[in-house]
């Protein structure tokens, strides 16, 4: 496309290179800002990071501090999101970019992109409001008195605020994000695949079973790009997981997540000694989680476009 | 291979499940849009035109009040973090766009993909220690720090899009006629693409106005005075709905959803105009 | 003797004494006029949800007055503390008082003030019983905090209530606690450990506490009374701990608990009254406050409701910015003067030693 940088650029294409690097610095420089703060304020538990991470408590009047709670929550919730992300995803993929290609398919995109655009404390009010009375009575009762014998079933709901309702309503705020990279890189498969597959007498069921294992790849990449986006959602989690640091194989029980711990202790931290920096540990730990994600992701759905189109 | 007839059915069965996927993803957002606009509207039809001017209420008022406060707090907000989250996307996107070959472009391309996993509430703990701490008070400048940095990703994405989709040919014929690439970028490619700049830029300007966890430690809750002051605390309506809807009065509870109406309808008015902004751009 | 012109005199002694008088109402009308402007004035305060419905009708009625601004945000107390040292708040209310470590630390240089009184009370929301009271004692409660009691209609609360204990459905019981840094946690785990030592430790007395009910799943947090109010109407067979005003406001019913006399009391201002009848404050609102909330907290006495409490306000005793000092002051003395007589219901003005504390705190702010 255009010349590459060095001996191809004139003295005024070089000006124009300079002239652009401070932003371009000062972004990254910011960038390094705040990952730099989150460590330096951590480092005071650094030490102790493992010990933490290994704990269940927050009692900071006595200085004793757990993340395992939250930092499994959060691991929980974002893999539940991940699976919501997938299991609605792919249909709107195949609705938008297979079987509805029109005009229908054109519309259900553009209820797509206003859905991304849905603030999401709208959703985490609408979700304690509605969602979580909503499964507690409809989907956790009915599974914990008839399979309660299975330990994710295995207890009574408390007014729905639990780890599945936060990864519920996370999923379905992810949902379209997830769906939009699926629905674009579903786009880049040559259509020479497609009218093969029906110029052999496929139908759209089997054309589409062997366009999507083709793009499996991408597809994994955009739920792992959804799964990074949904460890760091904060508002709908802090309005609907419960609060509480309890670690329980049942999925229905109140508990905690990264992002609605700060949340809920980031105020009144700097009272306590370790408390902030214990903070600053979670957060670095859910960062660096969200960004290997996000790179994975983004390498598994970036080489396929490549190498699809090529 | 299987008979006809199953296949036939397969296939059946395929566009009924693919139908209910998509029915059962877009359904629980469309009960929250119509859950949101019927509570919110009539919240907003009983305070009136009140709920636009007046500030909120206590637990003890007899009116509904407003969200004016929190209004004009989103607003002072987005006038703070809107510039500079666009011109710096749009600077670094003619950066990526111009260079793409270089290290540094490919840096920005990898910055711009960390910053936008960063959770935002961390953005939040970063502008309470390095602004609001040293200040010694909240202020809308803490908090339009933290919105910068959450919505530069996606403004830089929104643009770089909008350049990449800009035909070579623009490019190569203003090269041909002797023009710079500096003049070529502001005079040729920039306008060419300025309606899916356009639309980046109400984007981005939703974003911020729905951006919550950004604000949590940053700005203060100036919750029943309209602010003036940059330097001072502000009060933001994503912050109000969230505040208000963990609180078990009734009244905060109405006032919440109509905050939440509110804001949805500005969201999706946003985002109606930047898709009518794009319409019809041939290349 | 006569004396020369008294007519003239007497009149000339009239007209004197009218000049005076009028002189007087002058200077003195003058003087009020003189009254600082502290309209522009805009604080920054912030702390306890407990006080919080008080404490914002107070300072909007002494807006409507007299202009100042006073934003007060429901942070909890340990936020309220936090941001008052760390210089974001001008003020502080917190439901405990420094810690007589954070006091050291600061002495001479800032101001308490127990300024008003209110009850820590027990809701809850069981359908089958309605609005009734139930009777609890602090090892009922201490023992479903810490989830050895799990059911409704286990036989410790069924002992207590045996008019009603047909009626207490075999539903789980949800613990409903602060989820951030609360004062009022820590007046509930003052009583409870103080009231029922064998199954309260000490360990678990603090703004934050690691419930046990929480680790078995039984137990659900909420930000500020507010969100434990909420909690507690959203779900039914719940119990949590709220200050009474946000009981009496959403109409939950409320628990009878045994005080240390042996006697079930609901919560009451002559209850509140005859707790801090007990309690011996300093004198100054320079001193160290630390420990008068557990001195009120399952006070002795046949009528004191056992889990009654002071709450604080936290200041510096001089500001940089003297406006603001002397705004401050202003709204102390008002507090003082008219805020204790327009007490909203769930709480009550704090005894007359206290109101000196106030007024002696509003001299310290105006430099004398």
């Amino acid at each position: 496309m255009s010349a590459p940088v060095g001996e191809m650029l004139s003295e005024k294409d070089k000006i124009f290179y300079f002239s652009l690097l401070p932003p371009a610095l000062t972004t990254l420089g910011l960038l390094a800002l705040i990952v730099s703060t989150i460590g330096a304020k951590a480092a005071l538990v650094l030490p102790q990071a493992l010990a933490i991470l290994a704990a269940n408590v927050w009692d900071p009047e006595n200085e004793r501090y757990g993340l395992l709670a939250p930092v499994l929550g959060t691991l929980v919730v974002a893999s539940i999101a991940g699976a919501v992300s997938l299991a609605l995803g792919l249909p709107l993929t195949l609705a938008v970019a297979e079987l509805l290609r029109g005009r229908l398919g054109s519309v259900l995109q553009t209820l797509l992109e206003m859905a991304s655009a849905f603030p999401t404390v709208v959703i985490g009010l609408w979700s304690a409001r509605y969602l979580a009375p909503f499964l507690s009575e409809n989907v956790m009762k009915p599974l914990y008195s008839s399979f309660g014998f299975i330990p994710t079933f295995s207890c009574r709901p408390l007014g729905g605020y639990s780890l599945l309702t936060a990864g519920l309503a996370i999923g379905f705020s992810v949902v379209p994000y997830t769906a939009s990279i699926m629905i674009e890189s579903y786009r880049l498969i040559p259509s020479t695949y497609r009218e093969a597959c029906y110029g052999i007498g496929a139908t759209r069921y089997e054309t589409a079973r062997i366009l999507v294992s083709l793009a499996r790849p991408a597809i994994a990449g955009s739920v792992l790009l959804g799964v990074a986006r949904a460890m760091g959602e904060t508002t709908i989690a802090a309005m609907t997981v419960g609060n509480a640091m309890n670690i329980s194989a049942c999925l229905f029980e109140p508990s905690y997540t990264v992002p609605a711990l700060i949340a809920a202790q980031f105020g009144n931290a700097n009272l306590y000694r370790y408390a902030e920096p214990v903070l600053y540990l979670a957060a670095l730990v859910v960062l660096a989680l969200a960004l290997a994600l996000s790179a994975v992701g983004f390498k598994l759905v970036s080489g396929w476009r490549v190498r699809i189109v090529g | 291979m299987a008979s006809w007839a199953v296949r036939k059915l397969e296939d059946r069965l395929f566009v009924v499940a693919v139908i209910l996927g998509s029915a059962l993803a877009l359904a629980p957002l469309a009960h929250a849009l119509a859950v949101t606009l019927y509570n919110g509207l009539s919240t907003m039809a009983r305070a009136g035109l009140g709920f636009f001017v007046n500030p909120p209420p206590t637990p003890y008022s007899a009116s509904l009040g407003g969200v004016a406060p929190a209004l004009v707090g989103s607003l002072l907000l987005l006038a703070l973090a809107l510039p500079p989250s666009a011109f710096l996307g749009l600077l670094l996107a003619v950066f990526t766009n111009e260079f793409p070959g270089s290290r540094a472009a490919a840096l920005v391309e990898v910055g711009a993909r960390a910053f936008a996993s960063v959770p935002t509430v961390i953005l939040s703990m970063v502008a309470y220690s390095l602004i609001v701490v040293p200040m010694r008070r909240y202020s809308a400048l803490a908090g339009a720090f933290a919105l910068t940095a959450a919505s530069l990703p996606y403004s830089y994405t929104a643009f770089s899009s909008a350049l990449r989709m800009v035909p070579e040919m623009y490019r190569e014929a203003a090269y041909s006629i002797g023009m710079s690439r500096w003049a070529t970028v502001w005079r040729v490619l920039v306008p060419i693409a300025r309606r899916g700049i356009a639309s980046g830029v109400l984007m981005t300007l939703a974003r911020i106005l729905g951006e919550t966890a950004a604000l949590l430690f940053a700005v203060g809750a100036l919750r029943y005075v309209v602010p003036l002051n940059p330097l001072g605390p502000v009060d933001a309506l994503p912050l109000l709905i969230f505040d208000y809807a963990l609180s078990p009065y009734k009244l905060f509870h109405e006032v919440a959803w109509g905050a939440a109406a509110l804001l949805l309808i500005v969201s999706l008015a946003l985002f109606a105009l930047s898709k009518v902004v794009v319409k019809g751009v041939r290349l | 003797m006569r004396t020369i012109g008294s007519k003239r005199i007497r009149s000339l002694l009239l007209a004197a004494i009218a000049a005076a008088l009028a002189t007087a109402g002058a200077v003195v009308w003058w003087q009020q006029q003189q009254k600082v402007d502290i309209s522009n004035v805009v604080m920054n305060a912030g702390g306890a949800t407990f006080p919080a419905p008080q404490v914002i009708a107070w300072v909007e009625q002494f807006r409507k007055e007299r202009g100042t601004v006073i934003n007060y945000r429901a942070i909890g107390s340990g936020a309220g503390q936090a941001q008052f040292f760390d210089g974001t708040l001008d003020f502080a209310c917190s439901d405990p008082p420094l810690k007589t470590s954070d006091w050291e630390k600061y002495r001479g240089k800032v101001l308490q003030i127990p300024w008003l009184m209110g009850a820590v009370v027990i809701t809850y929301n069981i359908p089958e019983i309605g609005n009734r009271s139930l009777k609890l004692t602090p090892e009922v409660i201490a023992r479903i905090y810490k989830g050895e009691i799990a059911y409704w209609d286990d036989p410790s609360i069924k002992s207590l209530n045996p008019e009603i204990a047909d009626k207490l459905p075999h539903k789980e019981i949800i613990a409903v606690y602060r989820s951030d840094s609360s004062g009022t946690t820590e007046v509930f785990t003052t009583f409870l450990n103080k009231a029922a030592p064998d199954v309260w430790p000490k360990q678990l007395v603090g703004k934050v506490v690691d419930w046990p009910a929480a680790k078995l799943g039984r137990a659900v947090g909420g930000p500020g009374n507010a969100g434990v109010m909420q909690a507690v109407r959203a779900n039914p067979y719940s119990i949590g701990y709220v200050e009474w005003n946000y009981a009496i406001e959403q109409k939950t019913p409320m628990a009878a608990i045994r005080n240390a006399a042996g006697k079930f009391v609901l919560p009451s201002n002559e209850g509140i009254a005859a707790a801090a009848a007990s309690a011996k404050l300093p004198s100054s609102p320079l001193d160290n406050f630390d420990g008068v909330t557990a001195a009120v907290v399952y006070a002795p006495g046949e009528n004191a409701y056992p889990i009654s409490s002071f709450t604080f306000i936290i200041l510096w005793s001089s500001y940089e910015d003297k406006l603001k000092a002397i705004a401050l002051s202003e709204f102390l003395t008002w507090v003082a003067n008219e805020g204790y007589r327009n007490v909203v219901p769930g709480y009550a003005a704090p005894p007359e030693n206290v109101r000196q504390l106030l007024l002696e705190a509003a001299r310290i702010l105006k430099g004398g």
